[in-house]
């Protein structure tokens, strides 16, 4: 496994020539783009200009749920995602969680929601399994709030807690890269700071992409972000420069609220 | 704890099939019913066909004579008796129905609904046994004596009562959905025209929800044309031309019901022709139904853009 | 517009209104009058000797515990039939196919079975199950043919149920590297289990109230079955050959009570399950 501090400026995630199609339809035009290992990546964007698809095609859930069409590469730590099935797959998502916009619990109690990923992998040994999801729920900051009532259906959580326990549950296998799709876009100011410390505290360990709507939240822990409109990828850069000084126009306008 | 591990376990389990072989015992599974719609054809088919083709279809369909021990298998007044009945059903089912469901779609509280809805679907719940007790019991003894409509209350009168009964479950619970289908701006746009709600109902609704409702009486009809116990104990089961709704009459289910626990050789097979003839009058009602139902009277156009 | 134009509208539509009420209230006062006037005349009959003793002389006198006893093992079976087969087909129908060819055919299969009238089943099974394949009038042959009976109350209740599982459980479980299968297995079915037990209970209520297609399979003998082979007598075969045969008054009505509470019985625990999916979601 690949977790513990990865070389610095490895590439964890290495996007080659990617395009999404729904049907007939284009939603990603070829992009090419590289996230280093244990940084924040921010992606930014209006609504549709594909974030959400290149997201969800990172561990290939675009194309077995949605029925997306994805060509190109796509390799994270080494692998080609969009080859990979069965067993493979299965094993790549270990690797590769994803949070997802409003916070899902699966309906069953807190402990459950966290050990499933485990379990799922065969993990058996309840004590294997304990440490786990205390482990889990410390990284994802909710350990104090939840350790004496795991039993609890995850259902009867606040927002913000489901969303860090959505965030616990696809860190159970310590996997080194998390995804997230506007994780707090349901979420009051004050408990999307509390996230956003939590993603910072998983970032040497954890390579994270953060697909957001918020431009301020990308500023505030993203190390590099992406502009993307309408299916385009216009620039990349360390998140500094793009907002003080970004190279294209429209990123400008974009990020002075001219448009999205 | 323990029932943890076990499920771990047998989460692992299932891993080692891999996906395709399930999907592919899954796909044999959903064939399962029409296996099962073929299996009865072929040997409906098998046990009735040699005797119609023996006789000839005429001698079955068209004849009035049906006496199985000089070898006589008219069919025609089961037909006749199974249409009147059928008929009957729906003089008394369909309005009784269509009321039920346009309260209980439109006008009724939603308190209201919540509680009349399953109460209604329970009437389908009733063995058809118990139906045609009933009927024999009370509404026979009614329509000879008390009533004083005479004949021996076994009739095709006392038949159409009971299946009215009987069918209004299927063409409330189908004319509801229909009814629920139209979408709320076609009664908002026609109560802001200053229309009354039974105006809505009968100019709007009733119009947008047509295909439905028809579909929905199409298969009380089948329900009707179907039923078999609750006809025996009421209908009286002479062959013959009714002359009266107060004439008893046999239907073809009864026709099979009641000859075949003693029933051998071209007898029997003479009972599975009727068998045949039933199967495909139920098919074609539900082939009309599912028809009837999958024609949308406001089409949206999907190709358009939403936004 | 004159007065009596503006006035008209509003009382066609009070009497409309009232017209139609009074129809609804027909239906519902003739369905609470037929389980009414059974429950209560029935009631002379039933005790717990009646339900747990067998009968004697055709059952003109003694209980009915042989009929419940085969009612059971016969909806048992064709549950053990109905269930694994249509929540089977159902998982493929929500959750392996898009809208094709293959599934409208499924589809309109499963709606025509639904719609073939029980006698037929009673035919069919017959000639399939007692006398091609020997299984002779038997708990097998009745629960087998009442299985495939139910089976499109299965699917289509099952597959109902699994459509109105969100999306996203299927996203959040495999995304956590459960397969296809995994994630149905673990997250989506255990959601849908109260509507497809609402199906499955269903399913078991057109079992107990089936007369003409278990009557030709399942047989009429009046004794306790022992084995899955042998012939069995279900309380509504029992309570119409009472009744047909004017063997006894007294105890049809109280069979008639005694299925009539079975089936109040079983509709009221799939109400009740339904009420807890639809709750669920909402």
């Amino acid at each position: 496994m690949t977790s513990g501090a990865p070389a610095p400026d490895a590439v964890m995630i290495d996007i080659r020539d990617v395009t999404i199609r729904y049907g007939e339809n284009l939603i990603l035009r070829p992009t090419t783009l590289q996230v280093d290992a244990g940084t924040i990546h921010g992606i930014i964007g209006p609504a549709g200009s594909g974030k959400t698809s290149l997201l969800r095609s990172i561990n290939k859930l675009s194309v077995e749920r949605d029925g997306a069409t994805v060509t190109g590469t796509i390799t994270v730590a080494g692998i080609d995602v969009l080859s990979q099935r069965g067993d493979g797959l299965a094993a790549l998502r270990r690797q590769v969680g994803i949070v997802l916009a409003t916070p899902q619990p699966l309906p069953r109690t807190i402990f459950e929601n966290v050990a499933y990923a485990p379990r799922i992998a065969g993990v058996r040994e309840g004590s294997t399994l304990r440490d786990m999801v205390e482990h889990a729920l410390k990284a994802a900051q909710l350990w104090d709030e939840v350790a004496d009532r795991l039993d609890l259906m995850a259902t009867r959580l606040s927002g913000g807690q489901q969303q860090r326990l959505c965030i616990a549950r696809a860190l159970a296998l310590r996997p080194s890269v998390v995804l997230l799709d506007e994780p707090c876009s349901a979420l009051d100011p004050i408990t999307t700071r509390r996230i956003e410390d939590t993603l910072v505290s998983l970032a040497p360990d954890v390579t994270v992409v953060l697909v957001t709507n918020n431009i301020r939240q990308a500023q505030r822990i993203a190390t590099r972000t992406s502009f993307l409109l309408m299916g385009e990828l216009i620039e990349t850069a360390p998140t500094a420069r793009l907002f003080a000084d970004p190279a294209e126009s429209r990123t400008r306008d974009y990020l002075e609220g001219r448009f999205g | 704890m323990m029932m943890m591990i076990a499920r771990a376990r047998s989460w692992a389990a299932t891993a080692r099939l891999s996906d395709e072989g399930i999907e592919r015992v899954l796909r044999y599974a959903a064939l399962s019913a029409v296996s099962t719609l073929a299996l009865i054809t072929l040997f409906i088919l098998r046990e009735g066909l040699p005797v119609v083709f023996d006789r000839g279809p005429l001698a079955f369909l068209a004849s009035v004579k049906w006496a199985p021990s000089r070898g006589d298998f008219g069919l025609l007044p089961m037909i006749v008796g199974t249409a009147v009945v059928t008929v009957g059903a729906l003089v008394i089912g369909l309005p009784l129905g269509l009321a039920g469901a346009i309260t209980l779609a439109e006008l009724a509280p939603p308190k209201a609904r919540q509680f009349l809805k399953p109460l209604i679907e329970l009437l389908a719940g009733i063995p058809s046994v118990v139906y045609g007790f009933i009927g024999m019991e009370l509404l026979v003894p009614f329509i000879r004596d008390g009533g004083g409509l005479g004949g021996p209350g076994y009739s095709a009168l006392a038949a159409s009562i009971i299946l009215g009964i009987m069918v209004l479950p299927t063409i409330i619970g189908i004319s509801i959905d229909a009814l629920e289908a139209v979408p709320k701006s076609y009664r908002d746009g026609s109560r802001a025209l200053g229309a009354t709600q039974w105006q809505t109902i009968t100019g709007v609704v009733l119009p947008a929800a047509r295909n439905g409702i028809v579909a929905a009486v199409i298969l009380g009809m089948g329900r009707a044309v179907g039923e078999t116990m609750a006809v025996i104990m009421v209908a009286g089961n002479a062959v013959q031309f009714p002359d009266s709704i107060l004439a008893p009459v046999r239907t073809l289910t009864a026709n099979i019901a009641l000859e075949m626990s003693y029933a051998s050789g071209p007898h029997a097979q003479a009972l599975f022709a009727t068998g045949i003839v039933l199967f495909v009058v139920s098919l074609t009602l539900n082939g009309i139904a599912g028809r009837v139902r999958a024609v949308k009277p406001f089409k949206v156009d999907k190709r358009q853009p939403t936004t | 517009m004159t007065m009596p134009l503006l006035i008209r509208p509003r009382t066609t539509q009070r009497l409309a209104t009232a017209l139609l009420w009074v129809a609804t209230g027909a239906t519902v006062g003739l369905l609470l009058f037929i389980v009414g006037f059974v429950l209560k005349r029935g009631a002379g009959a039933l005790s717990w000797e009646f339900l747990f003793s067998s009968p004697r002389h055709s059952g003109a006198l003694g209980g009915i515990l042989p009929t419940v006893v085969s009612t059971v093992y016969v909806s048992a079976a064709a549950v053990i039939v109905a269930a694994p087969l249509g929540v089977a087909a159902a998982v493929y129908l929500a959750e392996y196919t898009k809208e094709s060819r293959l599934t409208r055919f499924i589809r309109s299969g499963t709606e025509a079975l639904a719609g073939i009238p029980s006698i037929i089943f009673g035919l069919f099974g017959f000639a399939f199950f007692v006398t091609t394949l020997g299984m002779g009038w038997s708990i097998m042959s009745g629960g087998l043919t009442l299985g495939l009976m139910i089976l499109p109350t299965v699917i289509r209740t099952s597959e109902e149920a699994l459509r109105a599982v969100p999306q996203y459980y299927r996203d959040v479980a495999q995304s956590l590297g459960a397969s296809k299968w995994q994630s149905i297995r673990s997250v989506v079915l255990p959601a849908a289990a109260p509507g497809v037990m609402t199906g499955v209970v269903l399913g078991i209520g057109r079992a107990v109230s089936e007369t003409a297609a278990v009557i030709f399979t399942a047989g009429v003998a009046l004794k306790m079955p022992w084995s899955p082979f042998d012939s069995a007598r279900t309380m509504s075969v029992h309570f119409y050959t009472l009744t047909m045969e004017g063997i006894s008054d007294d105890m049809a009505y109280g069979t008639a009570a005694v299925l009539v509470m079975t089936i109040l019985f079983i509709n009221l625990a799939a109400y009740g399950l339904m009420n807890r999916l639809t709750r669920r979601y909402r």
